[in-house]
């Protein structure tokens, strides 16, 4: 998912409108491409954890490399597929005497669905949508320790309203894991099953209005990427970020902050930032 | 309890983004399309459009990316030469060529399928 699988933060978006449009960095949007349009995204995001007290790491940075194709099958109907490739170093405390670990794999593949179930577009600019989301992390067959080795379906919905200059989007998943390691977890990647709930507000900075020579727009974000796990884990970050969207191509760049956390079994959150486009076909 | 509070905490995104999005809504709310019922219902004649061009009034066209997305899929439409979208008044400019000419669904159906709604259209 666009969400921290074992690392941090992967996220999906783009299709604006179009798969990706008014579609912030790491909350779902109920935009989708239309049938036969496609959009890719990329993704690369750098992420430092702290102690891990299930891997008995003392910090554990992460590099992730996030492709994104999103296709339009039907009308209201989209595909998401998202393949992640990490790079990992992890950091041992002095007193274990273990030396720095580093390795690279490609951690679950993530099939996703959506289905727009509701749509009421009250302006020239605005708009209300609804779409419920379905899909699963599938085990990538690496063998090394970034896969789960299993199947993990989730389920959920999101909203997306757009108002003028103004866009709010607000999703909430449920993600059943059926593999999982706990040290291996950075957040919602373990055995217990994962509740993810953001929000994210966008404001179009220019133009202030649309005019018939708009080829393109400025947004800034913020997000509120939650997190709960049914072994008690929860976590909330916060996350702005800077968007432009073209009439083809868009980029964006990001970061994540830990706001508040209540973990046991994984590592806190130190920062996370990355960058990605979008292209639209 | 943890839960709760931190999905209230991600809620308050809600609050704020109400807030400044009715503050700025007359400002931005400008571009309204008011059709009449005979106006709206004519989007779904299936009579072919003989003129050689056409208006579209959409809404819910918010970004440059949808934009991209209607036009192309009007251009998949039978007859349609060329699709010009201007954001600023939500409207998409479509020039028609050859014998098979579309009609007011076809139209409607195409914008339908980019994900927004076609309002009225002013053959020209």
């Amino acid at each position: 998912m666009n969400r921290p699988t074992s690392a941090a933060v992967a996220a999906l978006l783009l299709p604006a409108g179009v798969a990706s449009a008014q579609e912030a960095m790491y909350t779902e949007a109920a935009t989708m491409p239309s049938p036969g349009t496609v959009v890719v995204r990329e993704q690369l995001h750098y992420t430092k954890f702290g102690y891990h007290p299930e891997r008995g790491t003392r910090t554990t940075e992460e590099i992730e490399w996030e492709s994104m194709v999103y296709v339009g099958v039907a009308r209201a109907w989209s595909l998401r597929l998202t393949l992640p490739a990490v790079w990992r170093t992890d950091e041992f405390p002095d007193s274990t005497g273990r030396e720095n670990d580093s390795d690279h794999g490609v951690e679950d593949f993530d099939l996703q669905f959506k289905w727009r179930v509701y749509q009421s577009d009250t302006g020239g600019v605005n708009t209300f949508r609804a779409a419920l989301l379905g899909g699963a992390e599938i085990a990538s067959g690496d063998d090394s320790d970034f896969s789960s080795k299993s199947v993990n379906p989730y389920i959920g919905g999101v909203v997306t309203k757009v108002s003028g200059r103004h866009g709010f989007n607000q999703d909430l998943i449920y993600q059943f894991n059926t593999g999982g390691d706990k040290a291996d977890n950075f957040g919602g990647g373990g055995p217990d099953d994962a509740l993810y709930f953001n929000s994210a507000y966008l404001y179009r900075i220019a133009p202030a209005q649309y005019t018939a020579d708009s080829t393109g727009a400025w947004y800034v974000t913020a997000e509120m990427n939650g997190l709960y796990e049914t072994g008690g884990d929860t976590e909330l970050r916060f996350a702005p970020g800077l968007m432009y969207e073209g009439r083809t191509f868009g980029f964006e760049i990001m970061a994540q902050l830990p706001l508040w956390h209540d973990l046991d079994e994984r590592a806190e959150l130190d920062l996370s930032i990355g960058v990605g486009i979008r292209l639209l076909f | 309890m943890n839960i709760v509070w931190a999905f209230l905490a991600s809620l308050s995104l809600v609050a704020i983004s109400g807030c400044a999005a009715s503050k700025g809504a007359s400002e931005e709310n400008a571009v309204v399309h008011t059709v009449s019922a005979e106006e709206k219902a004519a989007t779904q004649s299936r009579t072919p459009i003989k003129a050689d061009s056409a208006v579209l009034y959409v809404n819910g066209l918010g970004c440059p990316l949808c934009a991209t997305n209607i036009d192309k899929q009007l251009l998949r439409v039978d007859g349609v030469e060329t699709a010009t979208v201007n954001l600023g008044d939500g409207t998409v400019v479509i020039t028609l060529a050859g014998k098979a000419r579309p009609s007011p669904y076809d139209l409607s159906e195409s914008v339908l399928d980019a994900g927004f709604t076609l309002m009225k259209i002013e053959t020209r």
